[in-house]
């Protein structure tokens, strides 16, 4: 397990290297450069560059920002009078963290109950009921989805508020707006992964022992059901990562996605990579977290092949 | 010794989008305390979910169950589900075909031994289930079993499971184990020893085994009793010996004829009954055999035979050869002569 551990974490250091490699150099492939301005004469844009280091040749830019990256240093925001990123992520992660996670939770619980409740009760109106919001919730983008509950809930009903983040109230609609999605599609993951696994010999061994329906559901069906869940958490991280850019800007929620939209329209070399980096790292400790819940979950995976001698 | 179970005009059918699929139609059966009974036959010949209907593992709906099925006296297809899972593991212990899909992939080997051992036994203690667990493994052959219990089944090999699968079945001491095809998806030496495992059991603890299989070799050196399977009737069914030496029913011929033998020519071929079984959709009115056999009537085509009993008692074949008319005019239907019909005859 140690071993198996130590080899996910090194894949996941090779890949943020990689991200970061790709990254600094796309973004200095964009035409252009922070300070193409009418307003500023040829002589201060050369000073500037020069202050800012883009006069050096590209691959020592590139070693300098590594070697700042490795401290922990992901560089200074051109556009907000020289704000540390670190800072600007500091200010603004906690938001998109805390609606991120309360909509991954709410996604993961409704969804795995849901898929269960729909196999469990395969064919009748309740598994119908499942499918239909199953259906409406992959097939509505959710900005669609934003503002059908802000007007639905806030405008008409007016139970909650319908934008800004100043207390639990606030957080209900863009959770669900964010989660909704993912919901729909770990509802249907995890109900036909359900009805897969039932067909397997050892749930019919499990009956032939004698055991009730639920703990054959239980301890039998669930836990090898829940696989492919568990799987996908790594990209519905994803997912609802860069959905908070969209639900966050329709319910005025102060998290990154502003400074990340803003960051590319005003070419802000190191908002933009600082941020994307700080996402990409995020992601990959998401689906090392899920690699090793994985090995927890599923023996099979802890060994690789060779020690297994198959 | 009495009989353990009794099985009395089993109809088992499953209605699918096609129609309705006739399984199993019309079987009697019985197993006495003890003893091993063999269910031969082809696939999809209905042995499978005969046994699947002791345990009341076929899901009612889509499949529909008529008859009687009793254990011990008990009707089991009147019991309530959670009377029947009193007797599911505890009284009746099953094994299927392919042990490696019969163990969960994510529990742990020693787990799954004891789970139904305490759902039997809810007041014993963890350390005494495992205890008697440690006991089963080193019953069923499992080397130094109190380091397997932590195991996960990927990391036994074929036989190792099919062996812990058995334990599983084993553990309550039930009074019969229902054996379906538990060699058919292991290597041959493999088979071998399970069988004997499965033998050696029976002999240790006196449990009766239905053991289902479609290999006639299987049969022969372990089942006290065989029941031939075909189209989900029993067409002929008496004591290992008597159907090895004496078999009565043209299919039950032709199936030993179509087996490997060493006391024959190396130039022969093996028999191949020509035709397929009947539709089960639409099962014949008559014998299911009669399209493929030489000797048939014209009663064959169009009426069921009742099991006569044969003139040894307790074996008996359902053919219309056999019956005293049919006797009287053609004589007994001898092997030699159901050979050279049902085999040469083409």
């Amino acid at each position: 397990m140690v071993r198996y551990i130590l080899k996910r974490f090194l894949i996941s250091l090779v890949t943020l290297l990689g991200l970061v490699t790709a990254v600094f150099f796309l973004v200095r492939m964009m035409p252009g450069d922070p300070f193409l301005s009418d307003k500023l004469t040829p002589e201060i844009r050369e000073n500037m560059l020069r202050y800012w280091g883009f006069d050096r040749p590209l691959h020592v830019q590139y070693l300098h920002y590594l070697g700042n990256l490795i401290r922990g240093d992901l560089g200074i925001s051109m556009h907000y009078n020289s704000v540390p990123i670190n800072r600007l992520i500091a200010d603004a992660f906690p938001q998109s963290a805390d609606l991120g996670i309360r909509a991954l939770m709410l996604a993961v619980v409704m969804g795995t109950t849901l898929g269960i409740v729909s196999a469990l009760n395969r064919g009748r109106w309740l598994d119908y009921a499942c499918i239909l919001v199953a259906i409406i919730g992959v097939s509505l983008p959710d900005f669609i989805m934003g503002y059908l509950l802000q007007f639905v809930f806030g405008l008409k009903l007016k139970l909650l508020p319908i934008a800004l983040w100043k207390g639990f109230k606030y957080t209900i609609l863009p959770t669900i707006a964010l989660s909704f999605y993912t919901t729909a599609l770990l509802t249907r993951i995890m109900r036909a992964s359900m009805l897969e696994v039932v067909h397997q010999d050892f749930i019919k061994v499990a009956k032939a022992k004698g055991l009730s329906t639920f703990q054959i559901v239980w301890r039998h069906q669930i836990r090898n059901a829940i696989l492919p869940v568990v799987t996908l958490l790594g990209p519905i991280t994803a997912a609802i990562l860069t959905g908070t850019f969209v639900i966050e800007s329709i319910y005025a929620v102060p998290g990154m996605g502003k400074y990340y939209v803003l960051g590319i329209q005003n070419l802000d070399y190191s908002q933009i990579l600082g941020l994307t980096v700080f996402y990409g790292a995020f992601l990959v400790m998401a689906n090392f977290a899920v690699d090793i819940v994985y090995g927890f979950i599923d023996p099979r995976i802890r060994v690789d092949r060779r020690e297994r001698g198959a | 010794m009495g009989n353990l179970v009794e099985i009395e005009n089993l109809s088992v059918s499953f209605s699918t989008y096609g129609g309705s699929v006739h399984a199993v139609r019309g079987v009697s059966l019985t197993i006495r305390s003890g003893e091993c009974l063999a269910v031969v036959g082809e696939s999809g010949c209905g042995k499978s979910v005969t046994a699947q209907t002791l345990l009341r593992l076929i899901p009612t709906p889509p499949a529909q169950i008529s008859g009687r099925v009793r254990f011990e006296g008990a009707d089991l297809l009147g019991l309530t589900e959670r009377q029947m899972n009193a007797i599911r593991g505890d009284q009746i212990g099953m094994i299927f075909q392919d042990p490696m899909t019969s163990l969960n992939p994510t529990m742990q080997i020693g787990r799954q031994i004891t789970e139904g051992l305490r759902e039997h036994h809810p007041s014993m203690r963890k350390a005494e289930a495992k205890r008697r667990a440690i006991e089963v493994l080193a019953q069923v052959g499992i080397p130094e079993p109190e380091h397997q219990l932590k195991r996960y089944a990927y990391e036994f090999s074929g036989g190792m499971r099919q062996r812990a699968v058995i334990a599983m079945a084993i553990i309550c001491r039930p009074r019969l184990l229902i054996a379906d095809e538990p060699t058919t998806a292991l290597d041959v030496t493999t088979q071998a020893q399970i069988l004997e495992l499965i033998g050696r059991l029976k002999e240790e603890t006196g449990m009766a085994v239905m053991l289902i299989t479609h290999d006639m070799g299987v049969v022969s050196h372990m089942a006290e009793r065989i029941a031939v399977f075909y189209a989900g009737q029993v067409v002929e069914e008496g004591p290992a010996a008597e159907v090895f030496r004496r078999p009565s029913h043209p299919y039950t011929v032709a199936l030993l004829r179509s087996r490997p033998r060493l006391d024959l020519d190396r130039s022969q071929s093996l028999l191949s009954i020509p035709g397929t079984p009947p539709d089960l959709f639409a099962p014949p009115a008559g014998c299911g055999f009669a399209a493929r056999c030489g000797l048939a009537l014209k009663v064959c085509r169009t009426h069921q035979a009742p099991p006569f009993a044969l003139k040894d008692s307790h074996h008996s074949a359902a053919c219309w050869l056999h019956h005293p008319l049919a006797l009287a005019r053609h004589g007994e239907p001898t092997r030699e002569r159901l050979e050279q019909e049902v085999c040469h005859a083409r």
